[in-house]
């Protein structure tokens, strides 16, 4: 198996910008209070990940209970709010809104410059590894950001390029792209993709088995999400600002990823964490919050050595998989 | 066609092994008889009938031989091989002069239904084959430039092993591991027509070179630079493929003992528009955890006589044309 690191000079106030994040976070917060209040909007669940029983405690935020799974080491929302009230608040709640209205567009050339264009020719190279299909034809699941059918378009590597339940209005100024908004789950796809995604899922299960049927034979599901395995999951937990339900339902770690992938009829092609920010999320949340305890030697490590000793160790976690943001290519299994 | 080929293996050095690892591993093949000056190499393959004499396995009824004798022996032993019938294995280098290929190659022509493969398995590496992909995919644009650099340190009795020899192979680093790279070069850019080259044996005392840089240009005017060198003190491999549109880097190869290191390919777009970040363009590193090059390279050669298909990867007209670079190169220093 294959993986990647990457670095571009990103830089956490490019894409979470901390006075927009930081009203995200606070409509988010706020809102879940109310739409997931009935006792009817909320279920217990096993874990996402391997289905195991034994869990253990992680933390608490915001009124929400996170177990640890003594199995696979995933940490996972439990109760949760049911598939049904998660609908309806990405549907309704001014907290979604606002990450479309302001944050996805405020911070969208960042996006593009780092992270669009970089996913888009990840999936370009994997499809040319791994696809013989002639027509190729490729859906995004919740498209937040258009640009990512620019990047596609450019390749000229597929026939057909679709958005599933885009969350950004993608007639707006797109217009000129030849992307076909899907109403109905699409079929026989070459590539699909859903970024972000897989942490706010009810069931994370049920959601790769229903990608799975929208693959080809030949197809390839590519992901990111957010792992516990990752360095500022493991030096945080529970004090990382940034987590928060419904955004994160599910921290996954890497070996219950692989087993989920694995139940769902999905085998690895390439697994990677090639996160850049892990450092910079505890040095900036141990500066927002001094109450915030992380170990000595990080503390260390973050006031006595400079930046390069800090892009160095996260080039460190990158290499080993031990950064928080996950990315995955994974093809149907025969 | 039996369904399992049987196998004849002559020479059980180190490559010998690799290839009798990977021969036991796949389903359509498995050694029946070898020959080694010591047979005691062969105490782990108790099934194997072993001999001292090459004779052996070219007279027995093997489908297929591998070679993997020192140079000075291939010739000899391949043209037997294909001249009593076999489908051949060849290890790189094919012989130790041009000559000795040609020879190799009339043996090929008077026997057309066997097939003759050597051994360039740097093809077959991850590292190289995701380059390769990216190169022809045209996403960075037409080849500019390539530079290469393979070394190792040779190491205590350098001077005493065989490759080090001219009488056992004809040349030294040059011949034994940079024609890997000069392999490489060809299957990025094809056919090279001008040769310039500095070749010196500065450090070990031996016949053959010890470092060579050599500047090739091909029939399209690209330039590709080569260091071949026995006094890399630090085993390294770098092949970099510099692109209209950016650029790849395939940096270390994945190695039994891991001395080259990990086995990576960078690439990266360039970027004209970004102030201060010009020259610092965002690098994708893709890491390989594991080298398939061989067990690839052996299910290739026994594919291509499972199904009567040309040899493509290391066939014969790639290893002459490797073996007339490097005495190209041998040859435009000696003008000097």
């Amino acid at each position: 198996m294959k993986h990647v690191a990457v670095s571009s000079g990103l830089q956490e106030s490019e894409i979470r910008p901390s006075t927009l994040m930081s009203e995200f976070k606070r409509l988010s917060i706020e809102e879940s209070q109310s739409y997931f209040l009935d006792t009817d909007e909320v279920e217990e669940v096993l874990c996402p990940a391997c289905d195991a029983r034994t869990t253990s405690s992680a933390f608490e935020k915001n009124g929400f209970t996170f177990l640890l799974c003594e199995d696979c080491r995933s940490v996972y929302a439990s109760p949760r709010p049911t598939d049904g009230a998660l609908e309806r608040y990405y549907t309704e709640s001014k907290a979604i809104r606002y990450r479309v209205d302001h944050l996805a567009r405020d911070t969208a050339p960042a996006r593009h410059r780092h992270l669009i264009a970089a996913n888009a020719n990840w999936m370009g190279r994997i499809v040319d590894e791994s696809t013989k299909e002639e027509v190729k034809s490729y859906t995004d699941i919740g498209t937040t950001l258009p640009q990512l059918f620019e990047e596609m378009a450019s390749f000229k590597l597929f026939g057909t390029l679709n958005s599933y339940e885009p969350v950004f209005p993608m007639d707006e100024t797109f217009a000129d792209l030849a992307v076909t908004v899907l109403k109905e789950k699409p079929k026989n796809q070459t590539a699909v993709s859903s970024f972000e995604k897989l942490e706010h899922q009810f069931s994370p299960y049920d959601y790769l088995v229903s990608i799975k049927e929208m693959l080809s034979d030949e197809g390839i599901f590519f992901f990111t999400t957010r792992t516990v395995s990752g360095f500022d999951l493991q030096i945080l937990g529970g004090q990382a600002p940034y987590i928060f339900v419904p955004e994160h339902l599910n921290l996954m770690s890497i070996e219950g990823i692989e087993r989920l992938l694995d139940r769902a009829g999905l085998e690895i092609l390439e697994l990677s964490t090639p996160g850049q920010l892990d450092l910079q999320f505890v040095q900036h949340t141990i500066q927002q919050d001094p109450s915030v305890v992380i170990p000595s030697w990080i503390s260390y490590l973050l006031n006595h050595r400079d930046e390069e000793a800090h892009e160095d160790f996260q080039a460190f976690l990158q290499k080993h998989r031990l950064s928080s943001h996950l990315r995955v290519a994974a093809k149907k299994k025969p | 066609m039996t369904e399992v080929l049987n196998i004849g293996l002559i020479g059980l050095g180190k490559m010998g092994l690799t290839r009798a690892r990977e021969i036991a591993r796949h389903p359509q093949a498995k050694v029946v008889v070898g020959a080694d000056p010591n047979t005691e190499s062969f105490k782990n393959y108790p099934e194997v009938r072993c001999s001292t004499e090459i004779q052996d396995v070219i007279a027995s009824d093997v489908d297929a031989v591998f070679v993997a004798t020192p140079n000075r022996f291939t010739p000899d032993s391949v043209i037997a091989a294909l001249d009593s019938g076999k489908h051949v294995f060849c290890e790189k280098p094919p012989g130790r002069t041009v000559a000795d290929v040609e020879a190799i190659l009339e043996a090929e022509k008077r026997n057309p239904g066997l097939k003759l493969k050597f051994g360039f398995n740097h093809r077959y590496h991850g590292g190289i084959q995701e380059a390769h992909r990216m190169v022809r995919s045209g996403r960075l644009g037409k080849i500019l430039f390539l530079r290469g650099v393979y070394g190792k340190s040779g190491g205590e009795g350098y001077e005493k092993e065989w490759r080090s020899s001219k009488e056992l192979c004809g040349g030294g680093i040059l011949l034994d591991q940079g024609i890997h790279m000069l392999d490489l070069f060809r299957l990025f850019c094809g056919d090279f027509v001008d040769v310039k080259s500095l070749v010196s044996t500065h450090y070990w005392e031996v016949d053959v070179e010890d470092n060579v840089f050599a500047i090739l240009r091909d029939t399209e005017g690209r330039t590709a630079m080569l260091h071949s060198s026995s006094t890399q003190w630090k085993h390294r491999f770098n092949l970099e493929i510099y692109m209209s549109e950016g650029y790849l880097s395939v940096n270390g190869i994945l190695s039994s003992t891991r001395s080259y290191g990990d086995e990576t390919v960078t690439v990266a777009r360039k970027k004209f528009d970004e102030g201060f970040d010009a020259g610092k363009p965002r690098e994708e590193i893709i890491y390989f955890d594991t080298d398939p090059s061989w067990e690839l390279e052996v299910a290739d050669f026994i594919r291509h006589i499972s199904e009567d298909s040309p040899v493509e990867s290391g066939n014969s007209e790639q290893a002459l044309k490797a073996m007339q670079l490097v005495f190209d190169i041998y040859a435009d220093d000696s003008k000097g």
